[in-house]
């Protein structure tokens, strides 16, 4: 029996394919790749990331935030979430009571090198400002304060699965009738820190990603924000519905997912009993499918063990965008109701020789009639999450 | 939700005993070491092997990790820093070193949230056990004090309005019956100052006030930043 | 005088932080990965860490790591003919 989950009716989104839903629809049927050369954050690590072509400043100014007063991240975040409530229609009082879930694996550590570096140095400590914006918290209560975000909120922290384990939260909350409204998603601005981090752990490709490929030799960071809006108001139409949820745990190791992929086996399979439906009902699923070695082959194993033949459209979109962090999974949660609501399936970009010995990923956009689609997300920690939407 | 089990980190914790395995302790830096040990001794005692979902809450996370990582961008480059630390430094570290010790394939989530941190971690414990999805859910919160941190905080004029940082980890163990007591009626709750001034330097304190409440013996309203409840002994 | 395998062997004690191991514990010709000690690819990742950070010597990928190493010996020797100062 078919569950119908909880209906979305605003979203947002700022990554290097695009600052807005029109702009980053545009790049998903063009195909167009925001990956390139760093231009807008210092490090020694030469490798192409994902930038979102809008500097601190210019954020601020779109925002008429002042400059310099808010992390980048808070700044993604903001941007993002008010496109969402824009298309929301939420009426002021709505919005105070409106819960708030964000994420981010980062917070304020972009800039928190220029509180720590004087002091690591032995010369004291730098602006405090940055030591205030440091924590993953801060971003929360920033953008809620800038967009008048009044209910309860907080922010998750699960690596790269934090964008959609807002997102599962807030429709619990909804479901439980703990909370009417809830805006959820994920911000994460790309620095330093995290690329030296990436870096040491081996899994950066050099070059351009191509997930889900042969010879794919790592990911490419990204960044920026996606927030959905989703509410238990019957009235509201809709842009989609969240039909099916699961976060589960690979359970077998800090940075690398089990060699079938049991962790993502179960929450594919706990979010389509949730949803009520099985796996021929899915159309469209939009892997995790960062490029790293590790990552592909377990979540191909996985996705095969649950659909055996017969695979729908798949494929990972991390080629355009790179791997945004904790706002993946709401970006790609954004995707995935862009390609139900646009009847497109997305092509996997990046992709060159699809991986040997398994079904090929999508190498150009195809039309989708389906009506749902999944998203996984994979983070650090075999921690597991998969989202299934349902068009409109 | 039932009240199962609960402990808090001391002295007296037996983390070899609780953690066996020297090659995993090896991959664990203090907090996660506590953090784990803490979350086993509460599982032990109230003899349960395997929770359905793991819920951990911190305040500021794994400071002394990210300074660690933090100085070696400052001294070698960002070419330099150790994949270690860089992996203990991810927020659901404690929760992800329980479910591989424990082969907990369940929810695992984890709320890095400041002073409301142990609030979020409640009500998301309450939507596990509310929804069926989980029968047992093992809460688990901490933080740790760094000089660094202390100093911060310090410079932000937290001693002069009673602000006291700390350090700490503590458990407990909700179930869906059994128990020694309930939580009743928790209701998420929006506040702009922590409940306890002191949950702004140390956020975990208000699981430490949480088990007492529990161990006071008699029904008592429970209040954190976040949350709300009656606590049915 | 400690020996370079001495000071190696210290050094792969503190970076991979092994508690109750000491130096003598340790067979020059053991194995480090898989059995023996019982290594990993994060400790890997770190090995190859130590050999930039404490002698100078690059790797550039984590494959070419893999033969260096196999023992305590192949790595003395691979950093007595390739250190720098």
């Amino acid at each position: 029996m078919a569950n119908r989950g909880v209906k979305i009716i605003g979203m947002g989104a700022v990554s290097s394919i695009g600052v807005g839903i029109d702009a980053t629809l545009e790049s998903l049927r063009s195909g167009r790749s925001g990956i390139g050369p760093i231009k807008n954050c210092a490090t020694t690590i030469d490798v192409p990331a994902g930038e979102v072509g809008l500097t601190d400043n210019e954020m601020a100014g779109l925002l008429g935030l002042r400059p310099h007063r808010h992390s980048r991240t808070t700044l993604l975040a903001t941007l993002a979430a008010r496109e969402a409530i824009g298309e929301a229609g939420l009426a002021p009082d709505t919005l105070k009571k409106a819960a708030l879930i964000s994420s981010t694996t980062t917070g304020g550590m972009r800039e928190t090198p220029l509180f720590y570096a004087p002091y690591a140095k032995g010369e004291g400590m730098g602006p405090l400002s940055h030591a205030w914006r440091h924590p993953t918290a801060n971003h929360t209560d920033e953008m809620a304060s800038a967009l008048g975000i009044g209910g309860w909120r907080t922010t998750i922290s699960t690596a790269c699965s934090s964008g959609a384990n807002a997102i599962l939260t807030g429709a619990m909350m909804i479901e439980s009738g703990m909370a009417e409204t809830v805006v959820a998603g994920g911000a994460d601005a790309l620095c330093a820190f995290t690329l030296g981090g990436f870096n040491s752990l081996k899994i950066l490709s050099g070059e351009a990603c191509h997930p889900l490929s042969e010879g794919r030799d790592g990911l490419n960071l990204g960044e920026g924000a996606a927030y959905v809006v989703m509410t238990a108001d019957e009235g509201k139409p809709s842009c989609g519905w969240l039909s099916g949820w699961r976060n589960t745990n690979d359970a077998y190791h800090q940075t690398a997912m089990s060699d079938d992929g049991a962790g993502c086996r179960a929450s594919m399979r706990g979010a389509m009993e949730k949803a009520g439906i099985g796996p021929s009902g899915i159309g469209y699923i939009n892997l995790h499918g960062t490029a790293t070695p590790n990552n592909d082959q377990t979540e191909m194993a996985a996705i095969e063990a649950v659909w055996g033949g017969k695979i729908p459209f798949f494929g990972s979109t991390k080629g355009l965008t790179g791997h945004t962090l904790a706002a993946s999974g709401a970006l790609e949660a954004v995707f995935c109701l862009l390609a139900l609501r646009e009847r497109m399936a997305w092509a996997s970009a990046g992709l060159t020789t699809p991986m040997e010995g398994h079904p090929p990923a999508l190498g150009s956009n195809g039309p989708l009639e389906a009506e749902y689609a999944l998203s996984n997300s994979l983070g650090f920690g075999g921690n597991c999450t998969s989202l299934i939407f349902r068009k409109a | 939700m039932r009240i199962l089990s609960s402990a808090k980190f001391s002295d007296e914790t037996d983390v070899k005993g609780l953690i066996a395995d020297s090659g995993a302790r090896r991959r664990m830096s203090r907090l996660i070491k506590m953090g784990v040990a803490t979350g086993m001794e509460c599982l032990a005692k109230a003899g349960c092997r395997l929770p359905d979902a793991i819920v951990c809450a911190t305040g500021y996370g794994f400071l002394a990790d990210s300074e660690k990582l933090l100085g070696q961008m400052f001294t070698a480059g960002e070419g330099m820093m150790s994949p270690t630390p860089f992996m203990q430094s991810t927020f659901n570290s404690i929760g992800s070193s329980i479910a591989i010790m424990t082969g907990c394939h369940g929810a695992n989530m984890t709320f890095a949230d400041g002073w409301r941190a142990v609030g979020s971690a409640m009500v998301f414990s309450q939507l596990l056990i509310g929804s069926g999805e989980a029968g047992t859910v093992l809460l688990v919160a901490g933080d740790e004090l760094t000089p660094t941190l202390e100093a911060t905080l310090g410079r932000m004029g937290m001693g002069r309005v009673g602000v006291a940082p700390s350090e700490g980890v503590a458990a407990i163990l909700f179930g869906r019956e059994g128990g020694m007591g309930a939580v009743e009626n928790l209701t998420p709750t929006t506040t702009d100052h922590p409940v306890e001034k002191s949950d702004w330097a140390y956020p975990t304190a208000s699981v430490m006030r949480l088990i007492d409440t529990i161990a006071g013996g008699s029904t008592a309203a429970y209040e954190t930043s976040g949350a709300k409840c009656i606590i049915r002994l | 005088m400690k020996t370079t395998k001495e000071t190696l062997k210290e050094q792969i004690i503190q970076t991979l932080n092994l508690e109750d191991i000491t130096v003598d514990d340790i067979d020059d010709d053991a194995p480090l990965f898989g059995e023996g000690l019982g290594l990993d690819s994060i400790d890997a990742l770190e090995l190859i860490l130590l050999l930039e950070r404490g002698y100078g010597i690059k790797l550039s990928t984590a494959a070419e790591a893999r033969p260096i190493f196999k023992s305590v010996n192949t790595m003395a020797e691979f950093i007595e003919s390739n250190a720098k100062e």
